[in-house]
């Protein structure tokens, strides 16, 4: 064997292509919006270095108040979910409060319904001029107005805070479980009342856990687009997210100045990632979350328990059933009316009919699955290269390349779509325009989170099931055809999946890479809420929930059956 | 045969030494064991045989092919080394078959489809699991995984085995059958062994040679007889069962009496022919192991190294009574039938014969 060869194995040869298409992917989109912010030009074009976008983006006082905007709009949504799905977590957790699994199932719902579907049932619900509850309001206490206005700042803030009550729910309810009870007991058995007690050991070991939660919920609050576009906008409230987007409508487009608004934006996510990956540092080392499964102990609420209920019951009756209720009647309605006994004369199953026949909603659909299902395969085979490149070998840069593949987490829909489109302008790849630019998008957007959850999976296989394969076969590829992948397939598949439903969701990214003819079905919803066809939005919405959450089910099958698998 | 040469691996850029420049060899067909405790280097000596890890410096011979060497870059990859190895884990690999298992390593080898149903299939009658093969392999039991590791080791025909402390997933009494059966199979089948444990008693029973290891170096090698009665160190003497050290010095060596020895409570001579033979007033070391002394209660006459002392305490534990006796300040301790009786504070004589206990260098 000579020395080529020897370095020049198949396992070499794949591990770095797949490095370089991580690197590719995550880095260089970034570097072209970078290079651009310092020109003249539209990407493509010859330009001369500048700085005049610096001066005109970060002179201006638009900049700085859409920061306020972004920065307020995410620390006041994101305080009213931690505080709600908070409240929640503690009552299924540490209550013993009837019906959980209603509870449980009610508040897990939002993960399934796209953010452009919430916010718009929103309007439904809250607009003056047509909001089902503003005309209940009205009717029932006889006002002169309407009691809410959704086209206001505090309507944007709620309505994203309502919708994401699901992940403080989730997080927190860990950290509750996680919590050693032998903890608390020491703190009553000293001499400390019930609540000294709480906040020298509950909320100080929580602090990290409490801290990272509501990291994670500004940065989703920085990011999202949703909201700040169907509300926002209307209501002359600019954040980083709507500047880039409208930005980028105006023409003639200055991509330059779009691309400079994205490195303030940039600059803020960054710095609430880094602050999370900080914090989730110092919550391991707090360490209040082992393997073990701890029976912390229930707070008997008496009678109590039953008012606790109804309060929960009430507040996910308007977080969750009012939401998708008003979008399920409207998609029942000709045309867009509240609900009422006379209106329920008018009960037709046209919308659905109607867009089963609609070439555009079969289009969507075909883009959506074709695109989604592109990406999440590429997101999860790169994440095997790349997990496996970290947690199995010790090739120098491992960790740099584990950092770069989770960076895209701190690029916000709008940006990454900015910096595509910029970099397919310049460079001779012809994928502007077509399905493959969504595919590049949705791969670098996900890739993150395909990548937590096969490095999770890996870290589960025992080292040495792969070192008896090695010494069984010289083939590193059979080695990891036959034993490594079937291994830890369940969680590819759950990956691929979650991935999936994720394409199925988001709007910030193809709502500035779609063109005419590679439209998925947000894009497509959004499209029709601009043009006001609220009858077929609402069906197309819910044969949309339907579909994510047949996805859902499938992949919490698969989990089941792996975990009863694993257990016995 | 398995020869090491000054072998030596580090790890976190040179600043622990796992394996501090040792060497060895493996006769062939034998079963040689690397013994210690952990962190001592024996795992990854054994993972450095296999090619699971690149050591830093040194050599590494299977029947006289190169398969590590520093001196002129060659490592030959793991598969390529035509070794069988059981982990400690067992490592079965859980979404196959009992069969596919074990005919997992035969693939791509040269084999025949019928050839290599035939092996697998001899290889899991040799380990008794003719039966099981359709199993699916995570539904076995602890010692039957373990037999499936061993038949997988097997199947492919390896020069070589390891075996990475193979036992102690097990329960006592599975680990005392498995370690039977694991010694009758090297028999049979005479291949060359390397195994690693930190289990004296797993050590001396299946073992033709022990080497001794600490902080990444061999401290003696042996055969278990003589790691036991005769070792050359205090490390090894300690390490191995029990001992009692006394500091003695040496007041002649006669062949006619034996070696005339000083201890704190007077004078011991040993007839050991097989001890160590220290220079004359050299500082020694006198290693009795508690078995080895008897209690009485009445004067022992006509004996040589008979002493007297007095019970600090003693222990009932089944197999023996451990009694401590301070003699002349020294502390020492005898394992005597568990049928004995002694009361705490009694005056007692001790004695150990002259042949039955051993000497080393201070």
């Amino acid at each position: 064997m000579n020395a080529v060869a020897k370095f020049l194995t198949w396992k070499h040869v794949i591990l770095f292509v797949l490095s370089g298409v991580v690197l590719y992917l995550t880095l260089v989109p970034l570097i072209m919006i970078l290079y651009g912010t310092f020109t003249d030009g539209p990407p493509g074009t010859d330009v001369s270095f500048t700085l005049k976008n610096y001066v005109k983006a970060y002179g201006s006082a638009a900049l700085f108040h859409s920061a306020f905007n972004s920065i307020v709009f995410a620390v006041a949504s994101g305080l009213i979910s931690f505080v709600l799905g908070g409240f929640l977590a503690w009552v299924t957790e540490r209550t013993n409060t009837p019906f959980k699994t209603v509870i449980y199932l009610l508040v897990l719902f939002p993960f399934i319904v796209p953010g452009i579907l919430t916010t718009i049932s929103w309007v439904f619900l809250l607009s003056p001029t047509i909001g089902v509850l503003n005309q209940f309001f009205v009717f029932l206490f006889g006002l002169e107005e309407p009691p809410f206005d959704i086209y206001s700042f505090a309507g944007m803030i709620w309505v994203f805070g309502i919708d994401h009550i699901t992940l403080p729910f989730l997080l927190m309810a860990a950290a509750f479980r996680s919590m050693d009870p032998s903890l608390e007991e020491a703190a009553r058995m000293s001499t400390m009342g019930p609540v000294r007690g709480f906040y020298h050991v509950n909320l100080k070991i929580m602090f990290p856990s409490i801290l990272a939660t509501w990291l994670l919920l500004f940065i989703r609050g920085i990011e999202t687009f949703e909201a700040p576009a169907v509300i926002g906008i209307p209501a002359g409230i600019r954040v980083f997210a709507t500047d880039i987007f409208l930005a980028l409508r105006d023409s003639p487009t200055d991509y330059n100045l779009a691309g400079t608004y994205a490195t303030a934006y940039l600059f803020v996510t960054v710095v609430g990632v880094l602050l999370y990956l900080r914090v989730t540092g110092i919550a391991e080392r707090f360490a209040t979350i082992t393997g073990k499964g701890y029976r912390p102990h229930t707070i008997d609420l008496g009678a109590w328990r039953y008012f606790v209920l109804s309060l929960v019951l009430a507040l996910l009756f308007v977080a969750v059933v009012l939401p998708i209720g008003i979008v399920l009647w409207t998609s029942f309605m000709p045309f867009y009316a509240p609900p009422s006994l006379k209106m329920l004369s008018l009960f037709t199953w046209d919308n659905y009919r109607m867009i089963f026949e609609l070439d555009e909603f079969y289009r969507a659909l075909s883009n959506n699955l074709i695109s989604g299902g592109a990406a999440a395969t590429i997101a999860v085979m790169l994440s095997v290269g790349v997990a496996w490149i970290v947690v199995r070998t010790d090739i120098p840069g491992r960790k740099l390349l584990d950092i770069v593949t989770f960076s895209p987490i701190a690029l916000p829909g709008v940006v990454m779509s900015l910096a595509l489109v910029w970099m397919y302008l310049t460079l001779p790849i012809p994928v502007y325009g077509t399905l493959w630019i969504l595919v590049i998008a949705y791969v670098t957007k996900f890739i993150p989170i395909s990548l937590r959850a096969v490095h999770a999976s890996l870290l589960h296989v025992h080292k040495e099931l792969e070192e008896a394969a090695e010494l069984s076969s010289t083939s590193w590829l059979r080695n990891m055809t036959f034993v490594l992948l079937p291994l830890i397939l369940p969680s590819l598949l759950i990956g691929w999946l979650y991935v999936l439903t994720l394409t199925f969701k988001v709007l910030s990214i193809p709502v500035l890479l779609s063109h005419v003819g590679t439209e998925v079905l947000p894009v497509l919803i959004f499209g029709l809420y601009e043009s006001g066809e609220f009858s077929q939005l609402s069906a197309m919405g819910i044969v949309l929930v339907a579909a994510i959450a047949g996805i859902s089910g499938i992949a919490r099958l698969i989990s089941n059956r792996f975990s009863v698998q694993a257990a016995a | 045969m398995i020869e090491i040469k000054t072998l030596t691996k580090t790890y976190g850029g040179g600043d622990v030494r796992a394996v501090d420049g040792i060497g060895f060899t493996v006769e062939t067909g034998s079963l040689f064991t690397l013994l210690g405790p952990s962190g001592c280097g024996k795992t990854t000596t054994l993972r450095c045989v296999a090619g699971l890890e690149k050591p830093d410096s040194g050599e590494i011979r299977l029947f006289g092919e190169r398969v590590y060497s520093s001196k002129s870059n060659v490592f030959v990859a793991p598969s390529r080394r035509r070794v069988g190895m059981v982990f400690q884990s067992y490592a079965i690999w859980p979404h196959m078959t009992v069969f596919q298992n074990v005919a997992y390593p035969l693939k791509g080898k040269g084999w025949s489809r019928k050839e290599m149903r035939t092996r697998a299939l001899d290889a899991l009658k040799m380990v008794n699991l003719d039966g099981y093969e359709d199993r699916p392999a995570p539904k076995l039991s602890g010692g039957q995984q373990q037999r499936v590791a061993l038949a997988r080791a097997m199947a492919s025909d390896p020069k070589v085995f390891l075996f990475d402390e193979p036992l102690s997933n097990l329960d006592a009494k599975l680990r005392e059958e498995m370690r039977g059966q694991i010694r009758q199979l090297q028999r049979e089948l005479g291949i060359t062994s390397l195994y690693v444990t930190h289990d004296q008693v797993e050590a001396l029973s299946i073992s033709d040679q022990i080497a001794i290891m600490d902080g990444g170096r061999i401290i003696e090698v042996g055969r278990p007889r003589d790691i036991y009665l005769h070792p050359h160190s205090q490390f090894a003497a300690q390490f191995v069962g029990l001992t009692n050290i006394l500091p003695a010095s040496l007041k002649g060596d006669d062949d006619r009496v034996g070696l005339r020895l000083e201890v704190p409570f007077g004078e011991l001579v040993c007839t050991q022919a097989e001890t160590n033979r220290p220079a004359p007033d050299s500082r020694v070391m006198v290693l009795i192991r508690p078995e080895n002394l008897r209690l009485s209660i009445g004067k022992i006459e006509n004996q040589p190294n008979v002493w007297s002392g007095n019970v600090i305490s003693s222990t009932f534990l089944g197999e023996f009574l451990d009694v401590a006796v301070s003699c002349n300040g020294a502390r020492l301790r005898a394992r005597i039938s568990p049928f004995s009786e002694v009361p705490d504070g009694a005056d007692v004589y001790l004695h150990v014969a002259p042949e039955e206990f051993s000497v080393i260098s201070g």
